[in-house]
């Protein structure tokens, strides 16, 4: 069973990855707009979403990326899928 | 916040694409004078990005089945295929796909976006599942979002990613659509659909394969990627178009499941749109006989691909992982790939530019379509364009 702390660890660890590999200077935090402020493309959430799936071996639909903008939302419906 | 500000940035994106000459995108093309050869900015170019794959749509027996439809069925069927735009030529086609696949059932659709949509978002609902390649067709992501089913991708081509999404849902969810492409439209890669029937097999899924790029060109009949890979019948979908080696418009799917006909009465893309035009149909049968009558069109048009991803390769292209219809160079910034796409026009060749977010990986590609009707010595002045972007 999937917990919040494991969960908010992995989402801000995923976003603050790729916060580094696209050389912003940004702190990820759970309020961080993962659009605006990351600058994730509708494709990277997607990916961002796999790599979840992967990580917690759970099945995540795309259909729950609509709700999601900032990383806390992304916890959420992790938490939802787990 | 106005109506079209959110058009804002696309707008700028083309506004930087056309200052320079002529439009990369939606590139007008002033006249088209043969399958191969068309005017684009007052001088004549060689068509190579325009996915006629056999080169049919200046084919006589083609051009004279339209001719002769619209003398004697006129210019449309001003209905739907559920109200009165089902002609006899319509169920004709139907009945023709459905012994060409040696299937039961087959649907002709007024395009072929709209065959995927129709049948995607009207054979699943909420509780089932859908299983995609991540590079399919926007026709295939729209179609599964409009189902109302659980939404979920695997990795290109990666069956053994699709094998363990495919286990994380199977105890949780109705029905289960696996969906992926025989060749995909960017890159010209196939499908490793053997693997795939595996899943298939494995977990009771429904598998559909989209055929749009590889019907005409692939399998001993031309029917596609799973009749080249021997594994037709293991298809419970096949969809595709008749929009690229058919030369025509409108779509299809043909299915052994004889439950599909009823699903005609279901699919709002089939039901609320007009049919295809009578000149269109008959345009579609006259080349469907023509594809199947003449194989050695498939082997001419494999023989230009396979020549031209050996001269990009030589020439120190990055290119998709095979040789297929569709040879994508590809740049990782668009600036270059623009650059390189109006040295090629300026070398008298024509093919498609195509930036992100309509490419796979972010990159951007010259995305090449080769034809059966292209001469050798037009794929030898393809090749001499490619060479002017490196020299």
């Amino acid at each position: 069973m999937l917990n919040r702390v494991d969960c908010q660890e992995a989402v801000l660890r995923l976003a603050q990855d790729y916060c580094d590999r696209h050389n912003k200077s940004l702190r990820v935090s759970e309020s961080t707009d993962l659009l605006d402020e990351v600058g994730l493309t509708s494709l990277d959430v997607m990916e961002l979403i796999e790599s979840l799936e992967d990580e917690f071996d759970i099945a995540l639909p795309i259909n729950d990326l609509a709700e999601v903008r900032s990383v806390g939302d992304l916890i959420e419906v992790t938490m939802k899928a787990a | 916040m106005g109506l079209f500000d959110k058009f804002a940035d696309i707008a700028d994106l083309y506004a930087h694409l056309t200052k320079d000459g002529v439009a990369p995108v939606g590139t007008p093309i002033e006249r088209v004078l043969s399958p191969t050869r068309g005017i684009v900015d007052g001088n004549e170019v060689i068509l190579a990005g325009t996915n006629n794959y056999l080169g049919l749509t200046y084919d006589p027996a083609c051009i004279e089945a339209g001719k002769a439809a619209l003398d004697e069925e006129g210019t449309g069927t001003t209905g739907s295929r559920l109200a009165n735009g089902s002609y006899q030529s319509h169920h004709a086609l139907e009945a023709e796909l459905s012994h060409a696949f040696g299937m039961r059932s087959a649907i002709v659709f007024t395009t072929g976006y709209q065959a995927n949509l129709g049948v995607i978002s009207t054979i699943v609902g909420r509780g089932d599942a859908i299983v995609m390649d991540a590079d399919s067709h926007a026709s295939i992501y729209d179609g599964a979002k409009m189902s109302g089913a659980d939404v979920h991708r695997f990795r290109h081509n990666d069956a053994a990613d699709l094998g363990k999404r495919v286990k994380r849902l199977k105890s949780k969810v109705g029905d289960l659509l696996i969906i992926t492409e025989g060749v995909f439209s960017m890159l010209g890669d196939r499908a490793p659909i053997r693997e795939i029937v595996e899943v298939k097999r494995e977990s009771g899924a429904y598998l559909m394969i989209d055929e749009a790029h590889s019907l005409g060109i692939l399998g001993s009949r031309g029917l596609g990627r799973a009749e080249e890979e021997g594994c037709l019948q293991e298809m419970d979908f096949v969809l595709g178009t008749f929009s690229k080696s058919l030369g025509s418009v409108g779509g299809y799917c043909v299915s052994d499941h004889a439950g599909l006909d009823a699903v005609r009465h279901s699919m709002r893309a089939y039901m609320f749109t007009a049919s295809s035009t009578p000149a269109s149909i008959a345009t579609v049968r006259a080349a469907l006989s023509v594809m199947q009558a003449r194989p050695e069109l498939r082997t001419r048009l494999r023989l230009h691909f396979e020549r031209v991803y050996a001269g990009l390769k030589k020439l120190d292209f990055v290119l998709g992982p095979e040789p297929g219809p569709v040879v994508a160079a590809r740049f990782e910034d668009p600036a270059e790939a623009l650059c390189a796409w109006r040295r090629l026009l300026s070398a008298g060749v024509y093919v498609n530019l195509v930036v992100p977010p309509a490419t796979p990986g972010q990159y951007s590609l010259l995305r090449c379509s080769l034809s059966a009707a292209h001469s050798d010595e037009e794929i030898d002045r393809i090749l001499a364009g490619y060479s002017r972007i490196k020299s």
